[in-house]
């Protein structure tokens, strides 16, 4: 019988982040009943990105290339668009808040009202060189009464509404899109990170009742914050998995790729009387034993650097008050959620539960949705598939009438 | 060996001693300047020592105690800037140095480093007058950084012998004070500079520890702020009066050019904090002060003091110590040790293992071993320097090669990213180990 099902046009969405230790390009596909199904997968060690930024476009390009190639020979589709992960150090969230007299007759709040109260939250002083990536809806509120979803049918004279703002140097960004574009291919939105990777582990559950999502990755460590199910703050702190590894090059001595080696091997997130002068002799290709690796440094190193990390983190969010909100806990995803015991050690530094990260909500490659690194790229294809469902759920005239004036970066390229 | 533990210093048998005797010894011309600058506060807490390579120096000081080292070395010439000569011109006099230190609970040294005199004889005077069962403290200068590197490295050497021997350095490097100065600012001016807080940090140190205060701080407290793996320290003191005067003292603190501008505290490893003041201190305004400086010095160990002297009425007195952290993790290594004439302070890890101390033992208490000076007859003594100085030699024949040495800092590559921007938060580079900036040592 021959196959009719190409003719059908699938919607194909492709989640790619350009990662500090890894390139990956993964394709989702929307059914029919409209459910995303992960089809194809496409990774390649990264070496043109550092905390997580681009420094080497050339070899960043080529990284991008092999993922790309890989993920359409894998899903058997070709890539025309992507909806491309960002971060970096650059990257900051502040909450915003819009306001909006209701001036008609009946003081009903109406579709126009709503319109125009979100574009005067998104009216942000920000810095010349800064570029809003984000801005996120949080909740209502018509004239003090707060806490309110969906103002639209309700009577007042004063509509508020909280947003969160995410923005970022408009420079870096463009160094992404360019290189995406320089392939010939559309780049549909920029989303950050961090918030890719909470939409991929966290249920609406956790999200309503409070958690703190961390992202450890290679060069930068991202954490968003949802608290009665929005996100509430957002960070990105510029010190990753990268840094562990120079720490313990630095600490024990020894080159790079080596450390590196040796932290997947032996690292864990604690020190404590278990590694006591335990030591490590490797042996060469030759078979001959080669100086001795003191575990204990090599975790006293560790621990240090990942406690720091940690650290860091709470304090911000205890500055910013948040810590109270988080009844569901932390949870870890990003490569730095495999070492040995993080759980525990994030457990202590915020004495809150933690957990892993798992995709949730998705079915497809089961090899790839368990793996916490890939938390933040099923984000982007979730985030995808969330914007592709609200296209298609307007009409096609809606959506011409509402195209150029609302394009997300019709200003940045 | 260990001269605190066969003759107890007077003053730690009790907290205020009745007239606790006190000897300062001026070392080499700049630390004769520095006590002299004691001297004119018209303190009578102190007698006045100083000794000086150079005769025609030492002769003309208004000091109660005069001596002149290097009759038969540098005959009365000083040590031209070498400190090895100086050093066993020092060596030549030991009973007479002896004599100076004798029955004193308390011996402050002040010298230059840098030069030959300062830098060769404060580590021999110290050792001296600890093995005399005196409590010694130091307090160096550290030579401006234009008077060229050569300069810089032996006061390094000094500074790190002076270490090794006395319960307690001060060193405040001269480039610092600098940093007060306005752009017009004379040469006398710098020096002068220099000296007033050196004096300052002396006759606080000898406030805190005689006068009895509100909050004292013991002899064991100072010695644990001034010693430890640091290698400057740095000194502040600001004088404030009014109603919110504590807030003014931390605004003071938090600008002054000595703590580089607040600086320093974010890496310190241990804080004296002094306070004096009339009767009206108050525990709020204290312990307010006592919160913020010890927020801003992060994990640092803090030591208080507060005293009140009624003549100072509305006016409060600030003082901070502090020891910064430095980022070693090992003990500067020291040149080849040269002619055998070196062994008095350096050699000590040779000595230490060879007591049976185990590696991490040595790291803390090989620090106040005192090792005997070698076995050296004047002959050869006498016949070694001889040849160092030309004496009776041509010209520069018998130099000694030029020592190597490493500079103490340990330069932490940047790797793999050198081409980021660094990552800063609240003045750390996060890009450095966090092992090394919160000073944890791997042996």
């Amino acid at each position: 019988m021959f196959d009719f099902r190409f003719l059908e046009k699938r919607p194909i969405i492709v989640g790619l982040e350009l990662g500090t230790a890894k390139v990956c390009a993964m394709v989702g596909e929307i059914n029919a009943e409209g459910a995303l199904t992960i089809i194809g997968l496409g990774q390649c060690p990264s070496r043109g990105v550092r905390k997580g930024e681009i420094v080497e476009a050339t070899l960043a390009e080529e990284d991008v290339r092999m993922a790309l190639a890989e993920a359409e020979h894998s899903a058997d589709v070709e890539v025309r668009s992507v909806y491309l992960g960002i971060s970096g150090g650059h990257l900051e969230g502040f909450n915003n808040r819009g306001v909006q007299p209701i001036v008609s007759r009946d003081r009903e709040i109406g579709e126009e009202d709503i319109r125009d109260v979100v574009r005067n939250a998104k009216a942000i002083n920000t810095a010349a060189d800064r570029y809003v990536v984000h801005a996120i809806r949080q909740h209502f509120s018509v004239d003090d009464q707060e806490e309110i979803r969906d103002p639209k049918g309700m009577l007042g004279s004063r509509l508020e509404v909280e947003m969160h703002v995410i923005h970022g140097r408009t420079n870096r960004f463009q160094n992404a899109i360019r290189l995406v574009k320089g392939m010939h291919l559309e780049v549909e939105d920029i989303v950050f990170n961090g918030l890719a990777s909470s939409l991929a582990v966290l249920t609406a559950e956790q999200k309503e009742l409070g958690t703190l999502v961390i992202d450890l990755g290679a060069g930068v460590t991202e954490y968003v914050v949802y608290v009665r199910g929005v996100v509430k703050h957002t960070g990105v702190l510029a010190v990753g998995g990268d840094h562990v590894s120079q720490d313990i090059a630095l600490g024990l001595k020894m080159p790079q790729g080596k450390a590196e080696r040796l932290k997947l091997e032996h690292g864990g997130a604690i020190f404590d009387h278990t590694a006591r002068g335990l030591a490590l002799t490797p042996h060469n290709e030759l078979g001959l034993a080669e100086r001795p690796i003191n575990i204990e440094h090599l975790r006293c190193v560790m621990s240090l650097r990942l406690q720091e990390t940690f650290e860091i983190i709470r304090e911000e969010i205890q500055t910013v008050g948040w810590m109270p909100h988080l009844r569901s806990g932390v949870v870890i995803c990003g490569g730095g959620a495999r070492i040995p015991r993080i759980l525990e050690l994030a457990e202590r530094s915020f004495e809150l539960p933690a957990f892993a990260g798992a995709s949730a909500g998705i079915s497809g490659l089961a090899s790839a949705l368990d793996q916490p690194e890939f938390a933040t790229v099923i984000g982007l294809v979730k985030y995808g598939a969330g914007q592709q469902r609200r296209k298609s759920a307007h009409g096609p005239l809606q959506r011409l009438a509402g195209w150029a004036p609302t394009r997300f970066f019709s200003n940045l390229l | 060996m260990n001269p605190s533990s066969n003759a107890q210093s007077p003053l730690s048998a009790s907290p205020h001693p009745a007239p606790a005797r006190a000897r300062i010894i001026a070392i080499g011309g700049a630390g004769a300047e520095m006590a002299l600058a004691v001297r004119q506060t018209g303190t009578a807490d102190f007698t006045f020592a100083a000794i000086d390579g150079d005769w025609a120096a030492v002769q003309s000081l208004p000091f109660e105690e005069k001596l002149f080292v290097g009759a038969r070395l540098t005959r009365g010439f000083g040590a031209g800037g070498d400190p090895e000569l100086a050093k066993a011109a020092a060596e030549d006099e030991l009973p007479a140095i002896r004599a100076l230190c004798q029955d004193q609970a308390m011996v402050f040294i002040l010298a230059g480093l840098g030069g030959g005199s300062g830098t060769g004889i404060a580590p021999v005077v110290a050792r001296v007058a600890r093995e005399a069962g005196a409590s010694v403290f130091a307090f160096v200068t550290a030579p401006f950084e234009c008077e060229g590197t050569r300069r810089q490295q032996q006061a390094a050497i000094g500074l790190h012998r002076l270490k090794t021997v006395a319960d307690g350095v001060l060193c405040l490097p001269n480039e610092k004070m600098l940093i007060g100065e306005s752009e017009g600012a004379t040469l006398p001016d710098s020096f002068g500079a220099s000296r007033i807080h050196l004096r300052d940090a002396v006759l606080c140190i000898w406030e805190q520890l005689t006068r009895p205060g509100l909050l004292n701080v013991s002899f064991s407290d100072l010695c644990s702020v001034l010693r430890g793996p640091n290698l400057e320290s740095a000194f502040a003191r600001v004088e404030v009066e009014g109603p919110d005067r504590a807030e003014l003292a931390l605004q003071q603190l938090l600008a002054h050019p000595l703590l580089s501008k607040g600086e320093i505290l974010s890496r310190a490893e241990a804080l004296l904090v002094c306070f004096r003041a009339g009767d009206n201190l108050g525990m709020a305004e204290t312990r307010r002060m006592i919160r913020e400086l010890t927020r801003l010095s992060g994990g640092a160990r803090v030591v208080v003091g507060a005293s009140v002297n009624p003549a100072c009425g509305a006016r409060l007195t600030v003082t901070v110590i502090v020891s910064t952290r430095q980022l070693v993790l090992h003990e500067v290594v020291q040149g080849p040790v040269r002619d055998g004439l070196d062994r008095g302070g350096l050699d000590r890890g040779s000595l230490g293992r060879g007591e049976g101390e185990t590696e991490l033992g040595l790291a803390q208490t090989g620090r106040h071993l005192t090792p005997p000076p070698p076995e050296l007859t004047s002959e050869m003594a006498g016949e070694l320097l001889g040849r160092k100085a030309g004496v009776g030699r041509g010209g520069r024949v018998g130099r000694g090669k030029p020592q190597q040495v490493q500079l103490p800092f340990e330069v932490i590559t940047k790797g793999r990213f050198e081409r980021c921007e660094p990552t800063v938060r609240a003045g750390n580079n996060l890009d450095q180990p966090t092992y090394l900036r919160r000073g944890i040592t791997l042996n």
